[in-house]
């Protein structure tokens, strides 16, 4: 299958001089974590993601679209296969590929987008690989009460994408708070030093063992609609699992 | 008791990857659970004591099941090793391709025979304990008899 036939071509599109308060609305009211810059004079199109949301939650200078997109995104064709353009993504560290044709935005292919592809066309594939060899052992947590610009900070320093928020009971479960969380977050207010983790929580999850099967976090990930997955084992959380790991480990 | 012992030296040695219950809740179980997090967290912290949970009630309703077969199939002395293999079938015909299971789609003749050889060994079981019990309640009822003359 090639790029064309799989992205999104209904892009939600920001100006740079938008203010990142409304790119950020925008992003969580349509349901994604990347809008495309248009670029200035027709020249090459940007990416806002929500990492840039994060960012600037985090501290980076700026409030404005133009101070936080990336300018140089990297670029797809419709023809490229899905294995290229996920090579291209998990090697690149980004989940969203802008697809252009003779200079005109075509439409954005995510690492959603092909893992539920695979999904679908691949039932029987890759059944027996185990979410151990593709999570993440070293996970960034925090508590409820820490406010949202020093987990932003540290989501930041440590390139992840969730952190953690342990149980706070013997039988209640740990939540996650993620990106979209934030990116929630930024859409609504702009004092960040002053909200807490806790009170932003939003992010559905869900709970594996190691050993269970890695097309089930996939498949968890898609029809629930979430981004991580949270591994647990008798002793407690042992790991979180991203859907860029399961498309790393599917690639390999 | 003895399948279960069986069942860990042959998943011990390899010789076995995934028991039935086990292959059920690693691949297929997650799906249902999506919408239900805090079990989720449940199943995936005490997967080892529910699967086992799960094999024992297995056996039980499988030997509950046993007990109501017609006398005339008991009577035979292949009824046990029978019904081991009937229940061994039952996963690797129906369930397995039903769920989607990797069993089903690998050949793993090994496997299979570790599977079908505890499954005969726990019909057996079964069969011999419905024998040890009948003659049991045989040698009650005789001795009963036997007071019921006396008096």
């Amino acid at each position: 299958m090639r790029a064309a036939e799989l992205m999104n071509r209904r892009v939600l599109t920001v100006r740079p001089e938008d203010s990142m308060r409304e790119a950020a609305e925008a992003m969580d009211q349509r349901g994604v974590a990347g809008a495309i810059v248009a670029g200035e004079d027709g020249g090459s199109p940007g990416i806002l993601t929500a990492r840039d949301v994060v960012a600037m939650i985090g501290g980076a200078a700026g409030t404005q679209v133009e101070d936080h997109y990336t300018r140089d995104a990297v670029i797809g064709e419709p023809g490229w296969s899905l294995e290229r353009a996920a090579e291209v993504m998990v090697e690149g560290r980004f989940r969203h590929l802008i697809v252009t044709e003779a200079g005109r935005i075509e439409g954005v292919l995510s690492i959603r987008d092909i893992v539920g592809q695979w999904l679908a066309e691949r039932a029987e594939h890759r059944v027996t690989i185990q979410i151990r060899e593709a999570m993440h052992p070293d996970f960034l947590e925090v508590t409820p009460e820490t406010n949202l610009c020093e987990v932003a900070e540290a989501m930041i320093d440590r390139d992840v994408g969730a952190a953690l928020i342990p149980s706070t009971g013997r039988f209640s479960a740990p939540g996650i708070a993620s990106e979209r969380d934030l990116l929630r977050a930024a859409g609504r207010s702009a004092s960040f030093d002053r909200v807490a983790v806790g009170d932003e929580l939003r992010s559905r999850t869900t709970y594996s063992a190691p050993d269970w099967s890695l097309r089930q976090a996939a498949e968890a990930m898609i029809k629930g609609d979430f981004q991580h997955v949270v591994v647990v084992d008798t002793d407690g959380v042992v790991g979180i699992i991203a859907m860029r790991d399961i498309l790393a480990r599917w690639l390999r | 008791m003895a399948m279960s012992a069986l069942r860990q030296v042959t998943t011990g040695l390899g010789l076995v990857q995934q028991t039935p219950p086990d292959a059920i809740l690693k691949q297929r179980a997650f799906g249902p659970l999506i919408r239900l997090p805090r079990v989720a967290y449940f199943v995936a912290r005490r997967q080892r004591a529910l699967v086992e949970i799960a094999h024992w009630g297995y056996g039980a309703q499988g030997g509950a099941a046993f007990a109501l077969l017609p006398e005339s199939v008991l009577q035979s002395k292949w009824a046990g090793t029978g019904y081991g293999i009937g229940t061994w079938l039952v996963f690797e015909l129906s369930i397995a391709p039903v769920l989607g299971l990797d069993q089903a789609k690998r050949v793993r003749l090994v496997e299979r025979l570790m599977f079908a050889g505890d499954h005969v060994l726990y019909g057996v079981i079964l069969a011999g304990d419905r024998e040890w019990l009948m003659s049991t309640r045989r040698v009650r009822s005789r001795r009963r008899r036997r007071l019921v003359a006396r008096r």
